[in-house]
């Protein structure tokens, strides 16, 4: 057996990517060639030698490594802006409680204190505006006290007329279905005319084939009855016939029989009358 | 390396899932690109437009179990596409000639097994480097096919896929490579007896 194993299959070999019939081929081949299993063994040391050679470490560029990582909560521009803008103002309140700051609009004036504002006396034009200001705000009171009133008794209208609707749809409902009940009477009513007339109809149809059925019958035998006269009629006509004849012919042989008797009478009495002479 | 999940997410645009697959596979096709042209820039460069292509073109991956090594064909593209651009440029790398890495990489310092003969840890990094330059020095053909079954694990079929030739000519190419290596390594010199990795 001349087999030698090409380069591809001596590399599977190396490599491991052989099957197993195959594998005891090329093993059997490396046996009896020392000088081929002995390159196939530097090979091997080569492989073994450029195993040495590892793996560097890279770092992932920014544009690839962005894509995979999900961005913390806390690196999001989304979440720390109005986070920042949130602790802002909460350090001013603080500040400004701390400070005893206050804020006042009056007048069209803006005014910002630290500490307690003192209290000004009252002048006449500021008692006639704080009673102008209560009488605003009572009127603005009374005005929304009717308004809400306005709206409740709008409610209640609305609340009645939803109701009576539906009084006055409950009273359509009834005499739709009187309305319905009225036309299914009348439904029934004609019906049962139908029914009737129907009835009447069937019947006088029946009687009427009955009594044609009668009369053709009566018709048939009274035709038959006139057919079997004919027949007979016809029969003793044929037997008269036949009878008469019968009497010809008696009447003729009777004449013949005495012809011929009166001739054999005379015969026999001519000779005794020779024999006398 | 990845679950046919997040490849499935990966393919209807889920930025999320391409993110993961990158950061799953950048280092395997970083290395790869390394080991071609020994050069961390055009590593790199390479890298980087292989996953903008992948991010790109996975909708267009019929069979999601041919991931491996359609993303690997990607790489050689480009890898190729940037051989010709440095065969024209004539640029020398200075990672030829003086690789930091060697020194202060992170690589560096997990070799380090905590033995008391640092001069033999320096002295395996220089032979790695010297083995990996002699990888520069097989033919571009030889090289895909020695670097994708050598350090990136890939079958035959997986290289014959990606390099869209016959499962045969990749046997043939990785056996003369391999070759081409035992006479590069002897051309040059190299003892590699003393690590045990004996001819």
């Amino acid at each position: 057996m001349d087999y030698k194993p090409d380069e591809q299959t001596l590399i599977a070999w190396l490599y491991g990517e052989l099957d197993e019939a195959e594998r005891e081929r090329v093993e059997h081949y490396l046996e009896l060639n020392p000088e081929k299993k002995e390159e196939l063994r530097q090979l091997a040391g080569v492989r073994a030698a450029m195993g040495a050679v590892e793996d560097k470490e890279v770092i992932i560029p920014p544009l690839f490594g962005a894509l995979g990582a999900r961005a913390s909560l806390w690196q999001s521009s989304w979440f720390r802006i109005p986070v920042g803008i949130a602790a802002s103002l909460v350090l001013l309140l603080l500040g400004a409680r701390l400070v005893g700051l206050q804020v006042t609009y009056q007048e069209h004036r803006l005014t910002m204190d630290f500490g307690q504002v003192k209290a000004k006396p009252l002048t006449q034009d500021a008692v006639q505006r704080m009673i102008n200001s209560s009488l605003a705000e009572n009127n603005q009171a009374l005005k929304a006290n009717w308004e809400q009133a306005h709206q409740e008794l709008a409610e209640s209208i609305r609340q009645n007329l939803v109701d009576d609707r539906g009084i006055i749809n409950a009273h359509i409902g009834k005499l739709v279905s009187q309305a319905s009940q009225a036309s299914q009477d009348q439904i029934r009513a004609y019906a049962s005319g139908l029914q009737e007339r129907n009835k009447e109809a069937i019947k006088d149809y029946m009687q009427l084939t009955t009594s044609e059925q009668k009369d053709y019958l009566e018709g048939l035998l009274v035709d038959f009855a006139k057919y079997l006269q004919e027949q007979r009629n016809q029969d003793l006509k044929t037997l008269q016939t036949r009878l008469d004849g019968y009497e010809q012919d008696n009447t003729s042989f009777k004449k013949e029989t005495e012809q011929i008797l009166s001739g054999i009478i005379a015969t026999v009495n001519t000779p005794q009358k020779t024999e006398k002479n | 390396m990845h679950s046919d999940a997040l490849l499935e997410r990966a393919r209807t645009g889920e930025r999320d899932a391409q993110g993961k697959l990158v950061q799953l596979w950048y280092k395997r096709i970083y290395n790869f690109s390394y080991k071609f042209f020994m050069d961390h820039d055009r590593a790199m460069e390479v890298s980087q437009k292989t996953f903008i292509s992948m991010c790109r073109n996975l909708e267009a991956l019929q069979d999601a179990g041919r991931f491996k090594s359609w993303l690997y064909k990607i790489a050689v593209n480009y890898c190729r596409e940037e051989l010709r651009r440095k065969l024209s440029a004539r640029a020398v790398s200075m990672d030829l000639v003086y690789n930091a890495e060697a020194d202060v990489s992170p690589a560096w310092e997990a070799n380090r097994t905590g033995t008391l003969d640092p001069e033999h840890e320096y002295r395996k990094g220089e032979l790695a480097d010297l083995l990996q330059s002699c990888l520069l020095e097989l033919s571009p053909e030889q090289r895909e096919v020695v670097i994708m079954k050598e350090y990136e694990g890939l079958k035959f079929r997986e290289i014959a896929e990606s390099l869209n030739i016959s499962e045969n000519t990749v046997k043939s190419r990785m056996y003369y490579g391999l070759s081409a290596l035992r006479k590069i390594i002897e051309k040059r010199n190299i003892d590699i007896k003393e690590w045990g990795y004996g001819l």
